[in-house]
């Protein structure tokens, strides 16, 4: 099998081939597009070697062939054939052709109305792609031609796969992932006619138009074209609300859709796992999560409990979300909690977990619980109380005995699902012996292994060179040797360690090497994750691979596949891992594969604080968050052992956990911070305190957050160094600027700005200029947020990273705003909220989906503003962000009272100003008074007029133009309640005049007490 | 030395060409190749030959060898099998091993 469409891999048979790097990859690489076809020798110099004169590489590419034949290890697959050379394979055995056929097949099922099998083969097709086409390849000019037919096959493939969904009614899962599509093929009208009708079909007709606003002005801008006629029908048939548009399923869509034609929401292993003999108890597990909420299987270790249930899961994922959960690593409640974070992917900590399990029918399984009992009990109550819609399966070999559980006892296999299992697997190795056939021996064997899967496994791992009469000798001899007669240990247990040991005893001292290295990870590893490791025990970089290899095909290692991406993991079972570690301590190398494993961390974490600032920021993040737990091992052991390395493997994630809104990377830090003391250097010091700093504004605790900047810029003066003083100075800006202080936070970052003039630091200088224009804006200084803008504008041409893009649209976005452009405000602010939804920017998201409520207000779209704002205060509390829940409800209460939903704004805006006064303020601390104040007031409330006249005072003094029209607009209506309608005129008058200067922060729907101040007064001066 | 003239070489060392044998053993302490310096061991039943081969071999091949070899010094013949039938099914050329596998010893 040849897979060519990302990093170049090869297999022949069940053998990964290790394909020679450059040259040699490219040539095989240009034989493999031409399968089966001689390609010319003259051709083959000229496209791989294009600047040399014709025929000098001539040598220099036999002996790549011959390379490529040794990695091969099969001299024919290369023909040599008059004038040139021949890939002998069936071309279906490569990938980019399959897929080309593929492309074609799917549409032709679409065509004559089979969806759900354009679907299955579309996605699947699709799930060959990672990345970009033919990456491993490089850049010479015959293969541009390949790329862009295989992109315009990936293309095909979207098109297809989601024309089909559409049609199987599956619109709002779509609407998830066409943005995904159109960052990639952003000219491409069809995709977009696609993405329009599957917000319109979710029932999202604001966000149909909007995009198809998107489409238009793109085209005219970049291309000087106009939509295209289908197009522009359309938009037609969005505004006439066409009913045959909104039709979610065909007339083709027979039934209940079964097939889930993307990855569904699950992490379940992509490899299926062939599961023999548990097909009764395959059913009652089904029986048992649909009856009960929570399922326990409790058996033995090796008796297949994770098998069973993930066999069990696989059968729910199309109808609600499964997710799999391992806890072989996690030693407390927050490492549980972290772990299902991790695996649901869910930026934030327990209540974002908690919002996303809310949302629909899932299933969790939490596999390998008996060694944390108590906490995983408790948290399994905890999901099962707050989340409703959950069910949880859960493996373990003790029963947590939560109340309502059903048990559920696995037993071993029985004599003959033992033997097939044996026979089945053993049959992948070579045909079974006479022997084998008459299976006396092989019931031997197994009764002798207890039927238990897992030593089964292993013992049918071995066929490959050993007959089963050779096995049961040797593991009768191992039993004898291992007997003991005096050992507590269950019989099985010592059955499954005795197999175990027989199998490692086997094994090449490499081999053995390579599963200590494998038993250090925890949750597995990449490939160049292991292969580094293992080097630290001495076996080569070149032979890890061929290592792995070989402990997957004895099953003492599991391969994990990311459906979503192909990332290959390589992981022990627990009894494996366990096994191995402990073997690895006693041979003395645990302890150098530890090592190895934090400094492959912490060389990660150091290429990490500067990736994760640049155009490959999506793979540092994907890194932060796969590796969580290895990373938190890392951790843990440096603490101990090398307390500096933990500093530096914290510090390098530090704005890796700040972009995901990893909430526990403060702990982090600290932890390491404290462990390190005085080896710890000042700048190190001061790195970690603005990074916690950050971390504890983003949550809300300004107090501690503003001390850490301090002492860090305490560090930064004593040490003379203006490139970290000035980092410190706009991270202050960052946090005031949540206390509503934007005069300072101006102020620090004109400060950080001199101290960075003459350093070479276009990152901060954009950072720094974008939060100097966000304070400019919110003081409604339209020429300094300008001025700010322009300067970040130019800033990012030079910085690749997507964040702070992102956030310079953003800030176009709350500019438009200030200068009364609200329809290009909403414009720029819908696009921020959908890049930071696709690149799970949590916090981002749901600061930015604020400000868009607040935008499409202003614009006069209004009811959809207040439904924005209300997703903008979900959003935040999912992340546990109360502060950025609380300036959200002011809004939303300001809209809300404007609208005359007096109880529900009353409701929005104490529970938000409950949470500004306990945090001790906060940004629109003051106008949430206000608005809480003037409705006391108007209500009648003793102290209401008391209380409005206060704000007023503060708000003149602050020059805050917004809380002073309704402070006026308050007491005027005060004074005319009373019937003093000159007061009344005279406040009113002033406000309108402010309102000129604060027209971009509220409209005149929010002053509700200014009309209702004009009414009295008037009745006034008519009676 | 091509990869040809080694093999004839080993082939001839397990032979039992003492000329051959003489001239890998006085190389074993200063040849690089891993597979002369654990025939000499083998040869010589010296253990720390092999152990200086285990230092010198990279390949896969090279290291599978040297640690049946190290197997076999150590009189552990349960796993010289083991493992030699393992080696030999992806480098069924391997001399040495087969040798080895066969009780290695030289001809003369």
């Amino acid at each position: 099998m040849f897979s060519l469409l990302g990093q170049v891999d090869v297999r022949v048979g069940a053998r990964l081939v290790r394909v020679p790097a450059g040259k040699s990859t490219e040539l095989l690489v240009r034989l493999a597009l031409s399968a089966g076809e001689v390609v010319r020798t003259d051709v083959l110099l000229d496209d791989l070697w294009p600047d040399d004169p014709a025929g000098t590489q001539r040598n220099t590419l036999q002996s790549k062939v011959a390379r490529l034949r040794r990695a091969l290890d099969d001299p024919h697959l290369i023909e040599t054939c008059e004038g040139g050379y021949r890939l002998a394979v069936d071309p279906t055995t490569i990938d980019a052709h399959a897929v080309a056929a593929d492309a074609v097949a799917a549409r032709r099922f679409h065509d004559i109305g089979d969806d759900r099998q354009a679907c299955s083969l579309s996605a699947t097709a699709l799930a060959r792609f990672s990345g970009d086409v033919l990456a491993g390849v490089g850049d010479n000019a015959w293969i541009l031609p390949h790329r862009a037919r295989l992109d315009d096959v990936r293309l095909s493939l979207l098109e297809t796969n989601f024309a089909a969904r559409l049609r199987l009614g599956l619109a709002s899962e779509i609407v998830n992932e066409t943005p995904a599509a159109l960052s990639r093929y952003p000219y491409h009208e069809a995709l977009w006619a696609l993405h329009i009708t599957a917000l319109y079909q979710s029932g999202r007709q604001a966000d149909a138009l909007a995009a198809y606003q998107r489409i238009r002005i793109l085209l005219a801008d970049e291309l000087g074209l106009e939509p295209s006629p289908p197009l522009r029908k359309l938009e037609e048939r969005i505004l006439r609300q066409d009913p045959a548009l909104a039709r979610v399923a065909s007339e083709h869509d027979a039934g209940p859709v079964v097939v889930r034609s993307t990855p569904p929401r699950s992490n379940l292993p992509a490899l299926d796992v062939d599961l023999i003999g548990r097909q009764r108890e395959t059913g009652e597990i089904l029986e048992l999560v649909k009856a009960r909420r929570l399922v326990e299987i409790v058996g033995p270790g090796g008796v297949g409990k994770t098998t069973l249930a993930i066999a069990a899961a696989r059968m729910l994922v199309d109808d609600r979300d499964v997710w799999l959960v391992r806890l072989e690593s996690a030693a407390t409640l927050e490492d549980i909690i972290d772990a299902t974070t991790s695996a649901l992917g869910v930026a934030g900590g327990e209540p974002a977990l908690i919002e996303r399990l809310r949302a629909g029918p899932a299933v969790v399984i939490f596999d390998n619980c008996e060694h944390l009992i108590d906490d995983a009990a408790a948290w399994t109550e905890r999901l099962l109380e707050h989340a409703p819609p959950v069910r949880v399966l859960l493996t373990s070999q003790t029963a947590l005995d939560v109340p309502g559980s059903a048990v559920f006892h696995l037993d071993p296999l029985d004599l003959e699902q033992s033997v097939e299992l044996f026979l089945k697997r053993a049959n992948l190795h070579r045909e079974p012996s006479e022997d084998e056939r008459g299976q006396e021996t092989v019931r031997e064997l197994c009764r002798a292994l207890d039927g238990l899967p897992l030593a089964i496994e292993l013992a049918a791992a071995r066929t490959r060179t050993l007959s089963t009469s050779e096995i049961v000798r040797r593991l009768d001899d191992r039993f004898a040797v291992l007997h003991d007669p005096t050992s507590r240990k269950p019989e099985r247990r010592r059955a499954l360690r005795s197999t175990i040991q027989w199998s490692y005893d086997l094994l090449f001292a490499d081999d053995q090497r390579g599963l200590c290295a494998i038993a250090v990870f925890n949750g597995g590893a990449a490939l160049s994750a292991v292969e580094s490791v293992a080097a630290s025990l001495g076996v080569p970089s070149s032979t890890a691979i061929d290592v792995v290899g070989r402990l997957v095909s004895r099953s003492l290692v599991v391969v994990d596949v990311d459906s979503n991406d192909d990332h290959r993991r390589y992981r022990l079972l627990e009894s494996i891992k366990a096994f191995a570690f402990e073997q690895g301590r006693a041979d003395g190398i645990a302890q150098i594969a530890q090592r190895a494993h934090a400094e492959w961390y912490a060389d990660a974490a150091d290429a990490s604080t500067s990736g994760v600032r640049g155009a490959g920021q999506d793979t540092h993040l994907m890194f932060a968050r796969r590796e969580r737990s290895n990373i938190d091992t890392a951790l843990s052991w440096c603490r101990v052992n090398d307390p500096t390395m933990a500093l530096r493997i914290a510090i390098g994630f530090g704005w890796a956990w700040i972009v995901l809104g990893d909430t526990r990377g403060a702990e982090r830090i600290e932890t390491a911070l404290v462990s390190a003391g005085v080896l710890a250097t000042p700048g190190q010091r001061a790195e970690a305190l603005l990074l916690i700093g950050w971390i504890e504004a983003s949550t809300g605790h300004l107090q501690p957050a503003r001390s850490r900047v301090d002492e860090a810029t305490a560090i930064a003066r004593l040490l003379d160094d203006p490139a970290l003083e000035a980092k410190c100075a706009y991270y202050l800006a960052y946090i005031v600027s949540h206390d509503g202080e934007f005069e300072l936070g101006l102020e620090l970052t004109e400060r950080a700005a001199v101290l960075m003039d003459e350093l070479d630091l276009p990152w901060d200088k954009a950072a720094n200029g974008l939060f100097a224009a966000r304070a400019a804006t919110s003081l409604g200084d339209g020429q300094r947020a300008t001025e700010k803008a322009e300067a970040v504008t130019a800033y990012l041409r030079v910085v690749d990273d997507p964040w702070l893009h992102v956030r310079g649209d953003a800030m176009l976005g709350e500019l438009a705003r200030l200068q009364r452009r609200f329809d290009d405000a909403v414009s720029h602010l819908r696009r921020t909220t959908e890049a930071c939804r696709y690149r799970s920017y949590a916090q981002a998201e749901a600061y930015q989906t604020t400000s868009l409520g607040r935008a499409q207000c202003l614009a006069g779209d209004i009811e959809t503003g207040v439904a924005t704002l209300s997703r903008g205060i979900e959003k935040a509390e999912a992340i546990g962000d109360s502060r950025m829940a609380a300036l959200a409800r002011v809004h939303l209460g300001r809209v809300l009272r404007g609208l005359g939903r007096t109880a529900e704004a009353r409701s929005a805006l104490e529970n938000a100003v409950t949470w500004q006064r306990n945090a001790g303020g906060g940004e629109l601390a003051l106008l949430g008074e206000c608005l809480l104040a003037a409705m006391d007031a108007a209500d009648g409330v003793t102290d209401g007029p008391r209380r409005v006249a206060a704000i007023l005072g503060q708000a003149r003094s602050r020059s805050d133009r917004p809380v002073e029209v309704f402070a006026l607009d308050a007491a005027a209506r005060i004074a005319a309640s009373k019937g003093d309608a000159d007061t009344a005129r005279a406040l009113l008058a002033e406000a309108d005049d402010h309102m000129a200067h604060a027209d971009h922060f509220i409209s005149e729907a929010d002053r509700v007490d200014a009309r209702s101040a004009r009414a009295e007064s008037s009745k006034s001066e008519d009676t | 030395m091509t990869e040809e003239e080694m093999e004839a070489r080993i082939r001839r060392a397990i032979g039992g060409d003492r000329t051959t044998v003489d001239e890998v053993r006085e190389s074993a302490e200063s040849s690089p190749s891993p597979r002369i310096v654990v025939l000499a061991g083998l040869l010589d039943g010296r253990l720390e030959w092999a152990e200086r081969a285990a230092g010198l071999a990279s390949t896969r091949c090279d290291r599978q060898t040297v640690a049946i070899a190290v197997a076999h010094l150590l009189g552990d013949h349960e796993l010289v099998d083991a493992l030699a039938r393992d080696h030999l099914v992806d480098f069924p050329e391997s001399l040495i091993v087969a040798w080895v596998a066969s009780g290695a010893k030289a001809d003369s």
